[in-house]
């Protein structure tokens, strides 16, 4: 069995026809900070973070990049298995740890020492004098990648890419990247069905839609806290408006759920959303239709269950930013050797989520771009939705 | 005997000879073509002059094999690099001198088990008052405060409890590890943390047999430890971090929290 998965490599044909790849769309989508974030190890993340590299680089971008992780070693520090090297032209910006600067194979000057001190010792800010490879830690933490990308921006970045750390999604918050790529492959479940639906179930959450309410504009979301609350209900006096400080709504949804006046009022909460909040408020009858409001999707870390859950008792999830999803790549191979064709894989996941386009940037191929349908070899409609 | 960093090799009988042993089992029956077969595999992980010395049949369909051999491969050790837990490593008497000299009060730790894993032997040495390899736990140090919650704790119930407590540290363990679990379920956590807003103000870690400090990092923790960590050891990485933490920011660390 193992025999012919491993002789069944993907036909490598790129099509380089510019007018239908994404990346051109999220290289030339006018946004500054490009996130790529996965849904988990090995899902393909950093051969989309070099193509967005190599494009830009093309076409004479200054690029900057930055990783929420550690990115371009060799081996992965769990499968010990070889990885995708991250290669960078002369001009590039990179922010990174000290010690993985002594190990590129890319000549960097140091333009900036940061105040941030890592385990691999400080961030700095490097040009790249000469291409090569490059391995690149830029600080765990979103406080720490905010700060260097505003210092690579400084510095004259024209387009910055984050790459995410296994599976953490915390880098597409909208405060620190203008658009997001999402990548998903055969690591994420044993089947190609749950490959699917586990990554149209995070496409779900992290395209959650804005908040629209008049109320929208009372609000400074920047400046809400884990400790704060706010309970928005409508009576016959009008709109009321409650604003309770919490210790955070992990200990207190008990008392949130204690001050709702009755259905469909809105909560808005500062910090996270999680699972045990949704499941608490579908159990309860005063909680029917309400709308839960967070900063961005990134805050959303309630299971699919919890909140399709709490979305059957008429509940909605909104957010104060949107993070906009500019498309979703596809990597058919597993690191345990298990491998999917790779345009089943592309078809079925660009069928599941038709309203953003989809693409395997090792077999070259895309689905779901806007303004084309193209020929799936199945019945699907294209799903070009712009 | 000198050993050559650069080209370091398994050691047999003399040095350098790159002679090893390996035990595996076959899904076959026990016989003189599952003894080649064994030879063969062995042949193709690099090794030469293969013996397989030792083969018995563990089930009707399963075979256990010993095999020996010399392996044609060296490491260059002089080229790892491997992060590693950022501590002077200090004794029982010595952290809490520390603290109280540089904190000037009890640190507070939580710490659990989290997930679906049952496993809180990990913790339990780290943590609880008897210790570990006759070491104390944080437990029995005075200038910690510490809970321990168990196991099977969710990572919202883990964090709730961080959060009323106004705790440090976050201390997670993770010992099954099957289809990498403990991956998706501290990855949860560390989302979590952030999503709160409090990630600048908490000590994140994780420990067990299969996390290493390498995986911490790239996963958004503080520090991660492996096999063989004491009880001192995370005492020492938390006292000192925290530290320069309250050292950085210039002001006690303590109130972070309403």
């Amino acid at each position: 069995m193992n025999q012919s998965v491993s002789s069944a490599k993907i036909a490598a044909t790129p099509s380089r026809d510019d007018t239908k790849n994404p990346i051109d769309m999220v290289v030339f989508s006018g946004g500054n900070n490009i996130a790529v974030v996965g849904l988990a190890k090995n899902s393909g993340k950093t051969v989309a973070l070099n193509a967005i590299i190599k494009r830009a680089q093309a076409v004479g971008m200054r690029i900057g990049v930055a990783s929420s992780g550690r990115d371009g070693e060799k081996l992965d520090a769990v499968t010990r298995l070889p990885k995708p090297r991250i290669e960078v032209q002369r001009g590039a910006l990179v922010a990174t740890a000290e010690k993985l600067a002594m190990s590129a194979s890319a000549s960097l000057e140091p333009l900036i020492k940061t105040k941030h001190v890592t385990v691999l010792g400080r961030l700095i800010i490097y040009r790249v004098n000469s291409p090569g490879a490059i391995e690149i830690a830029s600080g765990n933490k979103a406080s720490v990648v905010k700060s260097v990308t505003e210092l690579m921006r400084h510095l004259g970045a024209e387009l910055i890419v984050i790459d995410g750390a296994a599976g953490r999604r915390f880098s597409s918050a909208p405060s620190l990247a203008d658009a997001t790529i999402l990548s998903t492959g055969a690591v994420v479940a044993p089947t190609l069905e749950g490959v699917v639906s586990r990554t149209a179930q995070v496409v779900e959450i992290l395209t959650s839609p804005q908040w629209s309410d008049p109320h929208r504009q009372r609000f400074d979301p920047e400046s809400l806290t884990n400790q704060d609350v706010v309970i928005i209900s409508s009576g016959a006096m009008g709109n009321h408006v409650e604003e309770l400080k919490v210790k955070s709504v992990l200990v207190s949804a008990a008392e949130i759920i204690r001050q709702l006046p009755g259905p469909g009022s809105t909560i808005i909460l500062g910090g996270a959303l999680p699972g045990n909040l949704m499941r608490d408020l579908a159990a309860n009858r005063k909680a029917r239709g309400s709308t839960v409001v967070v900063g961005d999707a990134t805050r959303i870390l309630a299971t699919h269950r919890d909140l399709s859950l709490f979305k059957s008792r008429g509940g909605r999830i909104r957010v104060f930013h949107k993070i906009h999803l500019q498309a979703i790549t596809t990597c058919p191979v597993a690191p345990d050797g298990r491998m999917f064709d790779a345009e089943t894989l592309l078809d079925a996941v660009a069928k599941a989520i038709k309203h953003i386009p989809v693409v395997d940037v090792v077999a070259g191929k895309t689905r779901n771009l806007p303004g084309y349908h193209e020929t799936t070899g199945d019945e699907t409609e294209g799903g070009g939705v712009a | 005997m000198e050993v050559n960093m650069t080209r370091v090799r398994p050691y047999g009988d003399t040095l350098d000879d790159g002679y090893m042993q390996l035990s595996f089992t076959l899904p076959v029956q026990c016989n003189a073509e599952a003894r080649k077969a064994a030879e063969l595999l062995a042949e193709k992980m690099g090794l030469e002059d293969v013996k397989v010395v030792y083969s018995h049949n563990i089930a009707d369909i399963f075979s256990f094999f010993v095999v020996y051999g010399r392996c044609i491969h060296s490491v260059d050790m002089t080229a790892i690099e491997i992060p590693k837990v950022d501590a002077d490593f200090m004794s029982y008497q010595e952290i809490n001198g520390f603290i109280e000299k540089h904190i000037a009060r009890r640190i507070v730790v939580v710490a659990a088990c989290t997930g679906t894993d049952a496993h809180t032997v990990g913790i339990d040495a780290i943590i609880n008052m008897k210790g570990y390899r006759g070491e104390y736990g944080l437990e029995r140090y005075p200038w910690f405060t510490t809970y321990n919650l168990g196991s099977q704790v969710p990572n919202e119930d883990l964090l709730a409890k961080a959060i009323q407590v106004n705790a440090d540290a976050i201390l997670v363990s993770q010992v099954v590890t099957q289809r990498n679990i403990h991956i998706d379920n501290l990855t949860h956590l560390a989302e979590l943390v952030e999503a709160e807003g409090i990630r600048d103000k908490v000590l994140l870690i994780m420990g067990g047999p299969r996390i290493s400090h390498e995986l911490a990092i790239e996963l958004g923790y503080d520090a991660g430890f492996g096999p063989g960590t004491l009880p001192s050891h995370v005492g020492s990485f938390i006292a000192q971090a925290l530290a320069r933490t309250m050292r950085n920011s210039g002001e006690q660390a303590r109130g972070v929290y309403p």
